[in-house]
């Protein structure tokens, strides 16, 4: 877990992009620093699986029909998020610090910090509470309460970013990125932080640092989770009288939006539109679809920071140019490979329409490349930025966007003999498989993911004699050309396989998402 | 049983759209329809009654291409729906019994879509899925997710679903349950008026008064096999009873339950 930082460039990036600057500003020993790490290492990787999933936890039924006061809902709320699995991250992070204070000889700040996370704890998830009581109260929708989790959580990501990247003890070494500005800001922080340590979420762990400061801190925390259980109770009570009013106020918005009308552009014409345009709706409405689309965009720009230290330029922009578009490919392997488990909602719109096949598969397929080739954009731009000839670029494309197509064409086909959702996430695509089954069939899907790669080997050699021999203009267009083509083949070859057998194995399709209801 | 009829006397002499012969389908060592001869014409009303487990919807499952079957025969519009699945398809539409809709579609999305699966241009589409949500009653709730719908609200997008194509036969299983009084009276008007113009309507469910009302043939299924079929009429004389008797009381002597007042009688004592 202690390689998570390391001492490259990117690790100490990243350290840093995780230290809370009011919390850690001391120098931790060696073991220190080991604990430290394995506290962040299990804040990324909770956090990860977790963070998306704040707010909107509002029972609506409770509020209405149970013989309950708005002081139970908000202590038996506050107490099941504190006994929860959001705890963890948060948990796992001041551990980690706890510890990695024990261990640098400081045993009363670790002891300090381990209130300090039970006081930012009981305060984050009472703001949480009354954000969730004020958005219901604003709007009983859920979409909007989804959107506005997904802008708070932007929000959250910017703050982490600002308060660590910019503001933090080792902000100097940004200075070649932020010349004029980084001074400026460091400066500014220096006076202003004394007013910044007084606000929610910097309070609850501020006076762990401060000396006789940290009563006022303190205090200031301690008024604060005062005031957000009284404005949650009033909020909850408001709530409860006004609930009608809320409902009424729904049905009426409601009411405006039928009878809009699209434009059939030219795009609704496409053979395989209902599908793409399905999906696309799906997308954007499926909160875990949300969530992966989300990662996946931020993801580079990210790694576009981590990586953007000078000296490791030739050794990072080999990894980024081969690694990222490889490891994008895990992104849309779930997509591809459960394309057919992930139609389970409608499965009988499907298999019952008359649509040729071939264009069910083409439609998904379509919004999933897109996606995957939205997602190369950001590689590219950090390609640019290393000083990546465009020549160099052009190859990493007509190899990998070619590559993504047949992985899409082999998860078809994959897709429709194996039926059966295994991606661990997301209350569609739970498996519900015996494990061993799930083992077998994760075990037959990594042997497709070979095969795949060798079916790609043309490409990848393709992009390899490019590079040697494609100089010229005229040879490079003709790899170039060559390698869409035979992309393109194999991706037409499969995807007439998977129309042609399709239609057969509809009935054990239904069978078998029929059964996973039972 | 009492009265098993031909296919001469009662297939009305009109053209057969479904056909099934010696249809069979057994579920793990279960036969939940036993060697089914039934045949049904064009622009036919039929209804198709059963108690629960009888065999209907695995029937119809057969019928529309969701289960092949164990051995027998299935012919809609004269084809084999495993040979040519995607013609005969385009010539009918479903009401299954369990829901299956896009549920993250609203309810009009989720016509407009399935008018495109069966091949109207976008104009058409989104034309047929204003109109069916409104002769739903559905056009408050047009913009609004299918997860948020009620049952019956999903219930009425399954029918506009099946019916945005105009199809030629129509398989309705358990279709009304759940839909308000008003929307169902819409409904029925219409279906009979469909029928009465060509479209053939395959039609089970539990609500006698429906299906008496409804339906211009009746099949009764029994452990998987057709126990009579025919008009009420012929049903009652076949049977002897009144010619005031009902379908219900058809149905109980077909299906031969006993009623036993002493069962439970804890909830009325």
């Amino acid at each position: 877990m202690a390689d998570i930082v390391g001492n490259t460039p990117a690790g100490y990036r990243f350290r840093t992009l995780l230290r809370l600057h009011f919390l850690l500003a001391w120098r931790p020993s060696k073991t220190g620093k080991l604990a430290e790490n394995i506290g962040k290492g299990v804040f990324i990787l909770l956090f990860a699986f977790l963070g998306l999933r704040l707010g909107g936890g509002i029972d609506p039924s409770l509020l209405f029909h149970l013989p309950v006061s708005p002081r139970q809902i908000l202590v038996s709320g506050l107490l099941a998020r504190m006994a929860g699995p959001l705890l963890l991250p948060p948990a796992g992070f001041f551990l980690g610090c706890s510890f990695a204070m024990a261990a640098s000889g400081s045993p009363l700040r670790a002891v300090m910090t381990l209130a300090g996370a039970v006081l930012w704890c009981f305060q984050a998830f009472l703001v949480l509470m009354a954000a969730d009581y004020v958005l219901y109260h604003l709007r009983r929708s859920r979409r909007f309460v989804e959107i506005t989790g997904m802008v708070g959580f932007l929000l959250f990501m910017g703050w982490f970013l600002l308060q660590n990247y910019l503001f933090g003890s080792t902000g100097s070494a940004n200075g070649s990125t932020f010349k004029t500005l980084g001074p400026q800001l460091l400066s500014a922080w220096h006076y202003l932080k004394f007013i910044a340590y007084l606000f929610p979420g910097a309070a609850p762990v501020a006076w762990i640092g401060t000396g006789w400061y940290g009563l006022v801190v303190l205090s200031a925390a301690l008024l604060e989770c005062l005031a957000l259980l009284m404005a949650g109770s009033w909020l909850l009570r408001r709530l409860m009288e006004t609930g009608a009013g809320s409902a009424r106020r729904r049905k009426t918005s409601a009411h405006k939006a039928p009878g809009r009308r699209r434009r059939a552009g030219f795009l609704q014409d496409l053979p395989f539109w209902p599908y793409l345009y399905k999906e696309f709706r799906y997308l954007v409405r499926d909160t875990n679809m949300k969530m992966l689309l989300l990662q996946t965009l931020i993801g580079p720009f990210f790694l576009i920071i981590i990586f953007s230290s000078p000296g490791h330029s030739r050794f990072t922009a080999g990894v980024l140019e081969v690694g990222l578009p490889l490891l994008f490919l895990m992104y849309l392997g779930p997509l591809a490979f459960n394309q057919i488990a992930m139609e389970r909602d409608g499965v009988l719109s499907t298999v019952l329409s008359p649509l040729p096949r071939w264009r069910l598969f083409a439609g998904k397929n379509c919004l999933y490349f897109l996606f995957y080739a939205l997602i190369l954009v950001p590689v590219t731009v950090l390609l640019v930025y290393k000083g990546i000839g465009a020549g160099r670029i052009a190859a990493d494309w007509a190899a990998y966007l070619p590559l993504g197509l047949i992985f899409l064409g082999a998860g078809n086909l994959a897709s429709i003999l194996m039926p059966i959702p295994v991606v661990p996430r997301g209350r569609r695509l739970r498996p519900r498989l015996p494990q061993g089954q799930l083992f077998l069939v994760m075990l037959l899907r990594l042997a497709l993911n070979a095969a795949i790669m060798v079916v790609a080997l043309p490409l990848l050699l393709g992009r390899w004699a490019f590079l040697h021999f494609g100089k010229a203009p005229l040879p490079a267009a003709a790899f170039v050309f060559g390698m869409v083509v035979y992309g393109a083949v194999v991706y037409g070859i499969l995807l007439s396989i998977s129309s042609r057998i399709m239609p057969s194995r509809e009935p054990k399709i239904y069978e078998i998402f029929i059964r996973e209801q039972d | 049983m009492a009265f098993i009829s031909t296919e001469a006397e009662t297939s009305d002499n009109r053209d057969e759209l479904v056909r099934f012969s010696h249809l069979t389908r057994d579920f793990n060592g279960f036969r939940a329809v036993d060697r089914l001869n039934l045949t049904v014409g064009a622009g036919e009303f039929f209804g198709f009654l059963g108690p629960n487990g009888a065999g209907k919807s695995t029937t119809i499952k057969m019928a529309v291409g969701l289960l092949r079957p164990t051995s027998g025969s299935v012919r809609v519009f004269g084809m084999d729906p495993y040979e040519r699945p995607l013609a005969v398809k385009a010539r009918i539409g479903v009401v299954p019994e369990e829901l299956s809709l896009y549920e993250r579609l609203t309810g009009e999305e989720a016509l407009v879509f399935s008018g495109r699966l069966y091949g109207l241009d976008p104009h058409t589409a989104a034309g047929r899925a204003a109109d069916l949500m409104e002769w739903l009653g559905l056009e408050e709730a047009g913009s609004s997710l299918i997860v948020d719908y009620s049952k019956g609200m999903k219930r009425k997008i399954a029918l506009g679903c099946a019916l945005i194509h105009r199809p030629k036969l129509l398989f309705l299983d358990e279709p009304f349950s759940g839909i308000d009084p008003l929307a169902l009276k819409k409904i029925k008007d219409v279906l009979g008026r469909m029928a009465a113009e060509g479209t053939t309507i395959f039609f089970s469910s539990h609500i006698m008064e429906l299906v008496e009302r409804l339906c211009s043939r009746i099949a009764i299924l029994h452990k998987g096999r057709v126990h009579t079929v025919g008009t009420l009429e012929q049903m009652r004389e076949a049977l002897q009873l009144p010619s005031d008797a009902t379908l219900e009381d058809v149905f109980v002597k077909t299906v031969g339950v006993p009623i036993d007042h002493e069962e439970a009688s804890w909830l009325t004592s």
